[in-house]
């Protein structure tokens, strides 16, 4: 494949873009850090090789197309259950960089107990609300660029989105 | 100590947890589009000081009225 300025340019951009929500979207299924990562490698590398067709769409259909291979992949790797009891099992228990934490105070220790609470809470709540927390928490997107990414109505991405935080609120109150 | 209401600190600190850092993120990148070359400097920019045209016209200037003023000694002899 003959690489031009244009296409790499083109690519970098959209790369810069989409990564951090295509990351979060990913995550928010698989969890484990090393295989979002190799999946949001695979995703982009996909969109590398249709950079001109991709390209050609306006930003909305740009979302949808990358996100719509994102969940193929996802699809692809979540097919057993073992691999969905181990991303469950990491987000409840977080990610390797949370196990580098350093607790030393009683402050930090609770404020890392109630971080570890946060997290098995996220990991309970359904799929869908997960994955739209992710994307407006960790990706900061708008819920119209989510619901472009997921291709549902920007009102039920808020929607869910809003069930989500009660839920949590309600889960930490608890404690 | 955090407040345990406090949601949108937790989730803050959370989604630090989840984003991939500046290194990370240049890994995936690089995996799939090598860093470019740099672009070699061209070897004249690099030697010569940045008034070298200037420097060339007036010495070329120099050199033609030199070549056509004719010394009078030689004119008369």
């Amino acid at each position: 494949m003959t690489v031009s300025a244009d296409d790499r340019a083109a690519f970098t951009e959209l790369f810069e873009q989409h990564r951090e929500g295509v990351h979060a979207f990913l995550l928010a299924r698989i969890s484990d850090r090393e295989v979002a990562r190799d999946l949001l490698q695979e995703t982009f590398l996909r969109v590398w090789h249709r950079i001109e067709e991709v390209t050609e769409l306006d930003l909305g259909r740009q979302r949808a197309w990358i996100y719509t291979v994102a969940r193929n992949l996802l699809v692809d790797r979540y097919r057993t259950d073992a691999t969905r009891r181990a991303t469950l099992h990491a987000v409840a228990h977080g990610s390797d960089r949370a196990g580098r934490e350093q607790a030393d105070g009683s402050g930090q220790l609770v404020a890392r107990d109630q971080l570890a609470h946060l997290r098995r809470a996220i990991a309970a709540l359904p799929d869908d609300q997960r994955e739209i927390l992710s994307m407006a928490v960790v990706a900061e997107m708008t819920s119209q660029q989510i619901a472009e990414a997921l291709e549902l109505p920007a009102g039920t991405v808020r929607y869910k989105l809003h069930r989500a935080r009660a839920r949590l609120a309600a889960e930490l109150e608890d404690t | 100590m955090a407040d345990p209401t406090d949601l949108d600190g937790l989730l803050r600190r959370w989604a630090d947890e989840q984003r991939l850092d500046v290194r990370e993120t240049e890994a995936v990148l690089h995996a799939i589009l090598p860093p470019a070359p740099a672009a070699a400097p061209a070897a004249a920019s690099a030697s010569l000081p940045a008034t070298w045209w200037s420097d060339l016209s007036t010495q070329v200037s120099a050199a033609i009225v030199l070549a056509t003023v004719r010394p009078a000694t030689v004119a008369s002899s």
